[in-house]
C-alpha cells in the first residue's frame, strides 16, 4: 500500500503536479515516529521486566527463581493471554490484526499486573511494579496511537474479564504470577520484532523526498 | 486429562506456624490421575526432602514430616511441593513460619508549620519475624474518643506515616502504632502530644554571607525568618554551622538567639567557608516544649579577605 503511494507522489513531483496537502506529509512523519517510539518502548519494557522478574521471582522463592523452572499450566492460567502462537499464522495476519492482538494482550496483562501490585509484600517490589505498570500503560497508548495514525480502528470495549476464577490457594497464585511474567516476556520479545518489521513498511525516507519536492 | 481437577491436593494448604514447630503434610493424588504414593516425592524451597521423612498413608497419599521449622526463607512463604517421579509439580503449599510481632517502639512525631503530623517508629523485634508485618498508625483526640487511622505510609522511611490535615491545636492527641502479622497483633505504648509542642519549619531562606569590610577574620551572616511561621516566631532560636572548604568538620554557633543576623569571628584569612542556618520554632503559642530543629539551609559560600 505505502510503496504505491511513494510511486504516485514521485510521478506527481516529477510532472510538476500540485503537491500533496501538508496534512499527508505530517501524518506520514507521525506514523513513522510513532512506530519507532513504540518499538523503543517495547525494548525498554523488555529491559525493565528482566529486573522486575528477577526481583519478583526471588520474592516467590525457590523453585520459582530457578533458571529451568517450568511448572504446569493449569486450566486457570489460561486467562493470561498466551504469547505462544504458530509463527507462520502470526506472520500471515494483517498489520491491523496483529496490532489489535498486541493492543488487547497488553491491556489485559496490565490489568493482571495491577492486581499483583495491590497484594505484593515488599515496598521495593511495589515500587518497581508501579513503575512498570506506568510504562506498560504507555505502551498500550502508543500502540493505540500507531493504529490510529494508520487508520485502523481501536479494538472495542474494555479488556475481556478473566475467564477462570482467581487462584484458590497461595501456591497456585504463585504459579499464576510466574506465568504472567513469562507471557509478558514473550509478548514483549515478539512485539519488538513486529514493530521493527512495521517500521520498515513506513520508511522515513518518504518524508525527506516530499519535503525536497516541495522546495521546487 | 481432566482440565478442571487439580492433579493432587496438599493438606494443610498454606498454614501459618510458629518457629520451631513441627508439621506433617499429606499429598493426595486426584482419582483421575494414574499415580500412586510410591511415584511421589517432596521438595521444600526447591530442595528434595529425604525419603526417611515420608510415610505412605494410602494407595495415593504420601505424607512428609518436618520438624523444628526455621523462619520462612521468604515472606511469600516457603514452597512445599509434591512432585511426580519425573519431577512434574502436582501441588504446592506455602508455609508461613515465623514469630508474632513485638510492640513497635520509639514513636517520634513532628508537625511542619502546624499543618500536618508525621510520625515514625521502630519495629519492636531486634531480629526478624520472617512474616510480612503490617503497621497501622492510629490517633485520637484525648477527650473525644474516636479512633482515626493514618493513611499515607512510608513518607519518611519505611516505618512512618503522614497525617496531612484536620489536626486540632491546643489539645492533646493520643498516638499509637499497631503491628500485625499472621501470628498476631502487638500494640505500642500510647504517646500523648500536642501539635504545638512538636512544630518544625522550613530552613531559613535568603541566607547571605558577606565580608565585614576589610576584616580578614570575620564574615557576616544574614537570613530571613521562615515565611510559613513568620507571624509566630517571637521566640524562635537559630543555629549556624560553618566549615572551611576542604574540611568535613562543622563548627556550630549555638547562642544566636532570636536575631536574623550574626557575625562569625576568629576565621582564617583568605579562606572559603560554607555556612548553614537552621531554625527551631519553640514557644509557639506559649508552648513550653523544646520545639524541633528544621533542616539546615543549603550551604552558602563566602571567603574571607586575604591578609
Amino acid at each position: 500500500g505505502d510503496s504505491w503511494g511513494i510511486f504516485t507522489f514521485l510521478c506527481a513531483a516529477l510532472c510538476n503536479l500540485p503537491a500533496l496537502p501538508a496534512l499527508n506529509c505530517s501524518e506520514e512523519l507521525g506514523t513513522s515516529q510513532s512506530i519507532q517510539q513504540t518499538y523503543d518502548l517495547t525494548r525498554y519494557l523488555e529491559h525493565q521486566l528482566r529486573t522486575l522478574a528477577g526481583t519478583y521471582l526471588n520474592y516467590l522463592g525457590p523453585p520459582f527463581n530457578e533458571p529451568d523452572f517450568n511448572p504446569p499450566r493449569l486450566a486457570r492460567a489460561e486467562r493470561v493471554p498466551s504469547a505462544t502462537v504458530d509463527l507462520d499464522l502470526w506472520r500471515g495476519l494483517t498489520d491491523n490484526a496483529r496490532l489489535a492482538a498486541n493492543y488487547r494482550a497488553y491491556s489485559r496483562l496490565l490489568c493482571y499486573l495491577r492486581v499483583l501490585d495491590g497484594q505484593v509484600g515488599t515496598a521495593e517490589l511495589r515500587h518497581r511494579l508501579a513503575h512498570f505498570c506506568a510504562s506498560l500503560q504507555g505502551l498500550v497508548l502508543s500502540i493505540g496511537g500507531v493504529m490510529s495514525s494508520l487508520g485502523y480502528p481501536l479494538p472495542a470495549g474494555p479488556p475481556a474479564p478473566p475467564g477462570a476464577p482467581p487462584a484458590s490457594n497461595d501456591f497456585l497464585k504463585k504459579m499464576d504470577d510466574f506465568w504472567l511474567l513469562k507471557e509478558l516476556q514473550t509478548w514483549l520479545w515478539r512485539s519488538a520484532k513486529d514493530f521493527n518489521r512495521l517500521k520498515k513498511k513506513v520508511p522515513p525516507a518518504v518524508v525527506t523526498l516530499r519535503l525536497e519536492a516541495r522546495g521546487f | 486429562l481432566s482440565g478442571s481437577a487439580d492433579p493432587a491436593v496438599i493438606s494443610p494448604q498454606d498454614p501459618t506456624l510458629l518457629i520451631g514447630s513441627s508439621l506433617v503434610a499429606t499429598c493426595t493424588v486426584s482419582p483421575d490421575f494414574p499415580l500412586k504414593a510410591e511415584d511421589l516425592y517432596w521438595t521444600l524451597n526447591g530442595r528434595r526432602l529425604p525419603k526417611t521423612s515420608y510415610t505412605t498413608l494410602g494407595p495415593s497419599t504420601l505424607s512428609v514430616a518436618l520438624a523444628h521449622l526455621n523462619g520462612s526463607r521468604q515472606q511469600s512463604g516457603d514452597n512445599l511441593v509434591c512432585h511426580s517421579r519425573d519431577g512434574g509439580i502436582l501441588a504446592g503449599s506455602c508455609l508461613y513460619v515465623g514469630l508474632p510481632p513485638e510492640k513497635p517502639v520509639n514513636i517520634t512525631c513532628w508537625s511542619k508549620n502546624m499543618k500536618d503530623l508525621t510520625c515514625k517508629w521502630a519495629p519492636g523485634t531486634e531480629g526478624e519475624t520472617f512474616l510480612h508485618t503490617n503497621y497501622t498508625l492510629k490517633y485520637k483526640l484525648r477527650w473525644y474518643g474516636r479512633d482515626n487511622t493514618c493513611q499515607e505510609y512510608h513518607t519518611a522511611g519505611p516505618y512512618s506515616c503522614h497525617i496531612p490535615k484536620d489536626l486540632a491545636l491546643f489539645t492533646p492527641y493520643e498516638i499509637w502504632v499497631e503491628a500485625s502479622n499472621r501470628l498476631g497483633v502487638a500494640v505500642s505504648d500510647v504517646v500523648m502530644l500536642d501539635i504545638l509542642d512538636v512544630v518544625t519549619t522550613d530552613p531559613p531562606p535568603d541566607v547571605h554571607v558577606s565580608r565585614v569590610g576589610d576584616l580578614e577574620d570575620q564574615l557576616s551572616v544574614r537570613w530571613s525568618s521562615p515565611p510559613a511561621l513568620k507571624d509566630f516566631l517571637f521566640q524562635a532560636k537559630y543555629q549556624i554551622q560553618y566549615r572551611v572548604e576542604d574540611s568535613s568538620e562543622w563548627k556550630v554557633v549555638d547562642d544566636v538567639g532570636n536575631q536574623t543576623s550574626c557575625r562569625l569571628a576568629g576565621l582564617r584569612p583568605g579562606t572559603v567557608y560554607f555556612v548553614q542556618v537552621r531554625c527551631n520554632p519553640f514557644g509557639i503559642y506559649g508552648s513550653k516544649k523544646a520545639g524541633i530543629w528544621s533542616d539546615w539551609s543549603n550551604p552558602t559560600a563566602a571567603s574571607t579577605p586575604r591578609s
